[in-house]
Order: C-alpha cells, then sequence, then structure tokens
C-alpha cells in the first residue's frame, strides 16, 4: 500500500471511476443480500386493504413471511382468512390473537388447521375460518359479528381469548369499544380506524422485505423508549400494549372473581347477540409455563389472569370453554416437551410452538367433536 | 449508562465537539476527567468519592516514593497504598462472603458476624488493579510517576474502560495522555471498525446464546443432559463472546479518542494449551497476575513444587478477584490445577507434525475444559452446579429436548462463521480503509446489527466483577 492519507482526506486522491464503480457494485451486491435473505427467511408483510366492517385485513392470494420468531410463510384467503388444509364443509370460524394466527409455525402446523384435520378424520367434514389477527379486542368480535354471519354463517364460533381483550375493549382510544349504556348492557361505539391514510406506506414497504425489517425495529425503538409501554406484539402488526389494572392483582379471590364477572358478563351477552346463530366455544390458553427460580420450586403452569378468565367462563351459562392448562401439563409430563417458545426464542415470552398447538388442537377437536355429533345426531333424528 | 444507551452518545459526541473547540491538552485532560466522572456517576454518583480517594491515595504516594532517599519509606508507601487498595476491595467485595465463610465457626463461640448490605461500587476490581499495578511500577522504578494529579486521575477514570477493563498500565497510558485527545480520520474509522465488530459479538451473538444458556442455567432439571451439554458449551462460547465484544467496545470508543489500549482477547479457543489459553484469554487480567502476583511469589525459578503452588495460588486469587463466592475460587482453582498438571507432565516438546496432527483435539480439549469450569462461574450456587454436573454425567438424562437441535446449529453455524473469517484471514477491525469495499463493508456490519440485534439484550457478564 501506498503512503499514509493525509490528514484531509482518507481516500486516496488517485481513486477515480474504478473505485467509485467498486464501491457501487459492492453496495449493491450487499442491499441485493439484504433484501434476499430478509425477504426469504426473515419478514416480508402481506400488502394489505382497508374492508368496511372487517378493518384493515391482509390482500387475497398475498403472503407474508415470518422468521423473527420460527419460521413460517403464511397465505391468506379473503378477509385475511389464513389458508387451511379444506376449503369446503361445516362452516366454523375461529377469532383469535396472534396465538391463533401463529406466524411463526407452518399454516398446517397451528391448531386450527390442526383441528381441521383431525375432525376431518372423525368424520366430520368441517371447514374452519382462521381469522386470527393480533391487537383484536372483543369488541373488535361484536363489530365483526355481522359481517362473519354474513360471509360464513358459522355454525360455531370459537373465541381465541385472553383477559387483556376484555378490558381493550373499554379503552376509548380504539376504533371499536364498549360503553355502559346502563342496566348492565354495554353500546358498541364504532369509529373509523385512522390507520386508513397508512395505508400506502406500509404497502409501499411490505415489497421490500429490507424496508420492512427496519420499519419494524425502528418502530420497536422507539416503542421500547417510550415510556409506559410494556411491549408490541412480535409479528410488528399490533398496537403497543399499555399497562392495565388486573383483577387478579387483587388480594381478595372472591372479589377478583366477582370483579371478572361484572366485567366479563356484559361483553359475553354483547357476543352472544353479535353471533345470534352461532354456537361460541372460548378456548383460554394461560401463558404459561413460568420457570422456577430454585430447585425446590417448579414449573408455574398457572397464570393467575388466565385462570381467573376460565374459572369466570367456566361458571357462565350458555357457554362452551376450553381450558388448556391440563393439555400443557400432559405435553411435558408424557413428552418433556414445552408448549411456548422457538428455536429462536425462550420458553417464558415466545408464542406456542407446535407442541403447544398440537396439545390446543387436541382440545379443541374434542370440543368440537362433541358439539358438532350431537348436532348431527339431532339433524337427523329430527329433533 | 453503558456503551449502548443514548446517553453515553451524547456523553462521547460532546467530548468529540468539545475536542475540536478546545485546543489546548490541559483542557481536553479536564474535559476527560470530566466526561468519566459523569459516565461513572451514572452508574452510582455514590462512588465518585471512593474513586477520588483510590486516585489520591495513590498519586501521593507515587510522588512520595519518587522524592524518597531511603528504601524503607518507599516500601513503606509502597504498602500503604497497597494496602489501601486492598483494603477498599476487601472491603465492598469481600466483606459478606468472609464474613459468611466464618460465621459458622464463630457461631460455636457464640459469636455472630454481622452481614452489612454492602453495595458494589461498579468497576472496582478494574481500577483497584490499576491502581496497585501503578505504584509497583512507580517503586519498581518500571514507570515514571504521573506529572500531575490530573493525569493520574484521567488514568484512573478514563471512561471507555472504567467498568469492565481492559486493565490499563499506567506506562502505556500516561505517554499518550501527553497529546491529548487526538480526533484522526484513521482513529475515528478504526474505532468505528472495532466498535462495530464489539457490538456484533456482544449483542448478535453473545445475546442470542444467552438465551439458551439462561433457560439452561435457570432450571437445569428441566431438561436433558445432551441440551444441558449444550448450554454449558453455549455459554463458554457467550462468555467469550460478551466480554471480547464488550473490549472491542472499549478499544474502539478509546481509539476514536486517539488512545490504544491494550488487546484483551487473541483467539482463546485455538489455544494448543492450558497456558497459551491463558496468554489469549482476559489478557490484561492474566498479565495482571503473572506480574504483580505469580512473580513476586517466585515464579517459576524456586523450584518445581514451589512454581506449581505459585500457579495454583495465583489462579485462586484470579478465581476470587471474579467474584466473593465460592464458585469463583473454584472455577479457579481449578485452571490453576490444569496449569500446574500441564507443566509437571508435558515438559518433552512433542515433534512438528505430532502438534499439527492433534492441534484441532488439544482445541478440543481445551475448550470442553473451560467449558465446564464454567459451570462454577456461571452457577449461581454449588447446589446448582452440581445439578448441572449431575446431568452432564448423565444422571438422569431425561428432560426437555427440542431446543437441542437448533440450538446446536446456531453454535455450528457460529463455529463455522469463525473458522472461516480465521482461514480467510477476514478481520472485520482491521480491513483495509483503502478498499472501494470497505465503506459498504462498514456500513453492512452495522445495519446487520441493528436488524438483527436480539430482542434478549441482557447485561455485560463483566460488569458484576
Amino acid at each position: 500500500m501506498s503512503a499514509s492519507p493525509s490528514r484531509k482526506s482518507y481516500i486516496h486522491p488517485g481513486h477515480g471511476a474504478g473505485y467509485w464503480l467498486i464501491f457501487a457494485r459492492s453496495a449493491f451486491l450487499i442491499l441485493l443480500s439484504f433484501e434476499l435473505v430478509i425477504r426469504l427467511f426473515i419478514l416480508k408483510h402481506s400488502p394489505v386493504e382497508y374492508k368496511p366492517g372487517w378493518g384493515i385485513i391482509h390482500v387475497r392470494d398475498s403472503y407474508s413471511v415470518h422468521g423473527l420468531e420460527g419460521f413460517a410463510v403464511t397465505h391468506y384467503l379473503d378477509n385475511g382468512e389464513i389458508v387451511t388444509p379444506y376449503q369446503d364443509g361445516i362452516s366454523v370460524v375461529v377469532l383469535g390473537d396472534s396465538t391463533t394466527k401463529a406466524a411463526q409455525i407452518p399454516n398446517d402446523s397451528n391448531y386450527v388447521s390442526l383441528t381441521e384435520i383431525a375432525l376431518r378424520t372423525r368424520g366430520i367434514h368441517a371447514d374452519l375460518h382462521n381469522l386470527g389477527l393480533p391487537d383484536r379486542s372483543i369488541a373488535d368480535y361484536v363489530a365483526l359479528g355481522p359481517y362473519v354471519q354474513k360471509e360464513y354463517a358459522p355454525e360455531i364460533v370459537v373465541l381465541q381469548v385472553n383477559p387483556s381483550q376484555f378490558f381493550f375493549a373499554r379503552a376509548e382510544n380504539r376504533p371499536n369499544h364498549f360503553v355502559d349504556a346502563g342496566n348492565g348492557v354495554l353500546k358498541l361505539v364504532t369509529d373509523q380506524p385512522d390507520q386508513v391514510h397508512n395505508l400506502a406506506f406500509t404497502n409501499f414497504i411490505s415489497h421490500s422485505g429490507l424496508l420492512t425489517l427496519l420499519d419494524f425495529r425502528a418502530r420497536n425503538l422507539l416503542i421500547s423508549h417510550s415510556p409506559g409501554q410494556n411491549g408490541t406484539d412480535l409479528a410488528g402488526e399490533g398496537q403497543p400494549i399499555p399497562e392495565i389494572e388486573r383483577p387478579s392483582k387483587n388480594k381478595d379471590p372472591q372479589l377478583a372473581l366477582r370483579q371478572y364477572g361484572e366485567e366479563i358478563l356484559p361483553q359475553i351477552k354483547a357476543l352472544q347477540a353479535a353471533y345470534p346463530n352461532s354456537k361460541l366455544v372460548f378456548l383460554v390458553i394461560p401463558y404459561t409455563p413460568t420457570f422456577p427460580s430454585s430447585l425446590d420450586d417448579k414449573i408455574g403452569w398457572i397464570s393467575p389472569d388466565d385462570h381467573l378468565l376460565a374459572r369466570t367462563l367456566f361458571f357462565m351459562d350458555d357457554v362452551y370453554m376450553i381450558y388448556t392448562l391440563d393439555a400443557f401439563q400432559d405435553l411435558y409430563v408424557s413428552e418433556y416437551n414445552l408448549p411456548r417458545g422457538t428455536w429462536n426464542s425462550a420458553f417464558n415470552f415466545g408464542h406456542l410452538n407446535s407442541h403447544g398447538h398440537a396439545a390446543v388442537a387436541s382440545e379443541l377437536v374434542k370440543m368440537l367433536g362433541n358439539i358438532l355429533s350431537y348436532t348431527e345426531e339431532n339433524d337427523e333424528t329430527g329433533k | 449508562m453503558n456503551f449502548l444507551s443514548t446517553q453515553f452518545w451524547v456523553l462521547l459526541i460532546s467530548v468529540l465537539i468539545l475536542t475540536r473547540l478546545i485546543r489546548p491538552v490541559i483542557h481536553q485532560k479536564l474535559i476527560l476527567l470530566a466526561a468519566s466522572c459523569l459516565f461513572y456517576a451514572f452508574w452510582d454518583w455514590r462512588f465518585l468519592g471512593l474513586l477520588a480517594v483510590v486516585t489520591v491515595v495513590d498519586y501521593y504516594v507515587s510522588v512520595g516514593m519518587q522524592g524518597a532517599h531511603n528504601e524503607k519509606t518507599r516500601k513503606t508507601l509502597l504498602a500503604v497504598s497497597i494496602a489501601s487498595s486492598l483494603a477498599i476491595l476487601g472491603f465492598f467485595k469481600y466483606f459478606n462472603f468472609f464474613t459468611a465463610t466464618f460465621d459458622s465457626a464463630a457461631s460455636v463461640l457464640g459469636v455472630h458476624l454481622p452481614e452489612l448490605g454492602i453495595l458494589l461500587p461498579v468497576g472496582i476490581s478494574f481500577y483497584t488493579f490499576e491502581s496497585i499495578s501503578y505504584v509497583m511500577d512507580v517503586y519498581h522504578r518500571k514507570t515514571e510517576p504521573a506529572q500531575s494529579l490530573l493525569d493520574y486521575s484521567v488514568f484512573i477514570a478514563f471512561f471507555p474502560r472504567l467498568v469492565a477493563g481492559p486493565i490499563m498500565r499506567a506506562a502505556n497510558f500516561l505517554p499518550q495522555l501527553q497529546h491529548g485527545i487526538r480526533l484522526e480520520p484513521t482513529g475515528i474509522i478504526r474505532g468505528a471498525q472495532l466498535f462495530g465488530q464489539g457490538l456484533l459479538k456482544k449483542i448478535v451473538v453473545a445475546d442470542t446464546l444467552a438465551l439458551i444458556v439462561d433457560q439452561v442455567y435457570g432450571s437445569p432439571w428441566l431438561y436433558s443432559s445432551a441440551t444441558v451439554w449444550l448450554g454449558v458449551c453455549s455459554f463458554a462460547v457467550q462468555i467469550y463472546f460478551d466480554f471480547s465484544g464488550y473490549s472491542d467496545m472499549a478499544l474502539g470508543i478509546a481509539r476514536i479518542l486517539g488512545f490504544e489500549l491494550p488487546v484483551n482477547f487473541n483467539l482463546p479457543f485455538t489455544s494448543q494449551s492450558f497456558a497459551e489459553f491463558w496468554q489469549r484469554w482476559h489478557i490484561s487480567l492474566s498479565t495482571w497476575l503473572r506480574d504483580y502476583l505469580y512473580f513476586p511469589l517466585g515464579g517459576n525459578q524456586k523450584g518445581a513444587w514451589r512454581t506449581y503452588f505459585n500457579l495454583i495460588v495465583t489462579m485462586l486469587l484470579g478465581g476470587l478477584w471474579h467474584g466473593a463466592s465460592w464458585n469463583f475460587v473454584l472455577w479457579g482453582g481449578l485452571h490453576g490445577l490444569a496449569l500446574g498438571l500441564e507443566r509437571a507432565f508435558t515438559q518433552d516438546r512433542p515433534s512438528k507434525e505430532w502438534r499439527i496432527s492433534t492441534s484441532w483435539f488439544k482445541a478440543l480439549g481445551i475448550f470442553l475444559w473451560v467449558a465446564l469450569t464454567c459451570v462454577f462461574f456461571r452457577s449461581p450456587s454449588m447446589e446448582m452446579a452440581g445439578q448441572v454436573f449431575s446431568k452432564l454425567a448423565f444422571i438422569d438424562p431425561g428432560g426437555v429436548v427440542w431446543f437441542f437441535y437448533p440450538a446446536a446449529l446456531y453454535l455450528l453455524i457460529v463455529f463455522i462463521g469463525g473458522l472461516l473469517m480465521r482461514l480467510k484471514k477476514i478481520d472485520l477491525a482491521t480491513m483495509d480503509y483503502y478498499q472501494p469495499y470497505f465503506f459498504p463493508v462498514l456500513a453492512a456490519e452495522y445495519l446487520f446489527i441493528f436488524l438483527f440485534a436480539t430482542r434478549n439484550n441482557s447485561p455485560f457478564l463483566y460488569f458484576q466483577f
């Protein structure tokens, strides 16, 4: 190499067009490599559109890649529905959050698809419609009711719920939320979402894996530096989750149960009113396991909020409820498998993995199998 | 504030701007000192006074030694300085450790030793060792005393390496200080390269491995033996990338400011012997232990058995330096034992062919030894370490298994990546910046870090020392 650079420039003064050509070629090859790797293996969002009643949904026949946690390619049908193995049969709609969407595992391995396949092997031709999407509250499900009924006319609506969804339903800054109408009745307030005008930007960056990941990282950075925020959905599609007071923090368990009941019952009634022709099945998936910190402790399988929710739903009339706590414990005892965490996320803050989805599916199959078999028998006897 | 915090970058940029505006060297030294104090105060302002005490005592001791006319006075001053440094270190770091250890014996006499709620000042292990090395070097006339209290204060408090090393020697740093802060394009580029390399090691590799390690060491009894083995090996790799990553970042920032700090790691897992390992791992500490503990004890000059004893004692104290726990003492003792046994049984120099043909096995053996001894390093208690070892020995081998394959794949990718870079002599920190691809590659490195840094950001492991 020649003499040391002058203090004024660290680029050798002799470099001309040849230097810049290689510079540009290097930059291009690097960007192309990033784009290919990210698009194929890390993150690629599908384009979205706004559909009245449905909100912002994935475009039909589009796909997204999610490799930040696990790896999967998700394909979409109408209304943001995630593809399942079968598209004919008795209509069952599954509403849920990112657990149901399961962007981190192959579509055929999520609990909705597994349930559909298992029901078929039992001779029950059910068509499960996976409408899982992060950041939906109970109010959103109620608002969706007429459109789901019109589009799918489901026999059964499975609602994968968590405690937050009942509380978010009261948040007035959300497009769909509940307000008290008196006498224990809730009124749904529906506002036009304000993300519509952002879709052009969202769809622009969705064409590039690199831009998508940059946007995702930048938003995570902003959120993590914002006060009062405690996280964001891993798919980057949800809003930051604000801190809310949990009834489970109440030291009086009876009071806690009553508080849950008082909050949940009107919302359950609102759901029943929104899906009058469908049986409602509530699916509660505890956010466990939690891990012991000393040799004397055991794995924690009970999440206080989820447990309280499950107990509250259990005592309600006219609802079906599935609580997957036992299935998760059996999974560990019999197979030494844990339901959460993927190859690149830890057990205690990950989404369900394929073992967890299989465990959930086994419970859902039993419930749906019973309901649909009972329905078929009644149809046959002419009741 | 650490290197990844916004406050740190505001501080660093402020120092750089001020340096461009203020040219007199003495003012630049004041800027450095002020920045260092602010940096330390963000950790815990209450211990700034302690830092000041150590600085003032040792400076005036060195001045006293310089002016003393007889050896007895010099020796007395040396003893005062070392005693004060060790007393401070001993109190803040080891008081509760020793009281807990001797409490069981004392309780037989009906005496219960108090346990105090003592906070551990950040970086105390590092700056007390630097002060001890300084006064000993001045005593042995290996270095001149600092020209002023300001110079010595900057040496002790120099913020890029204040909280987690490397341990500097006054003879290397004080002459550099005389030119003040030098902002040169070469230094800034090299500093950015080093810093980027460190960032890559820490927040992409080390923090990802931490996902595996924290799970396994948190509840080892949950996992299969194979998974625990993987967790144990992963921790050895994690601690290397974490600590060497931090060191690279510290060196990078110092380089940006125009200062050269000592290299702290030199591919330790390529070592062919335990002795070589300690010449490549945490070099600033191992050389400190060699120069200020092993050699004064007699080194290898007083016969074979005394050499083994010196090695074991040096490493025992080296282990204790890492933490006030018998885990660390045992860790150090095992390494001392390995060094002693190696010295005892490998006197003959084997042939070149034998050395080449066994090089991979030796490197693997060294790595496994390091990984196994690190069980004591990482486990929060002896009981937990026992649990880990029982799994490693395949006693009750059952447990969660699926984590093993993807984690093993990740470790393999890290290993192959490192090997390829070594064989192709690719070094991100010394890439020739005249090459036209240099800036795109450097930008790509930082982009990669931003995009693929894990969300699981764990604190730097060596901050706890």
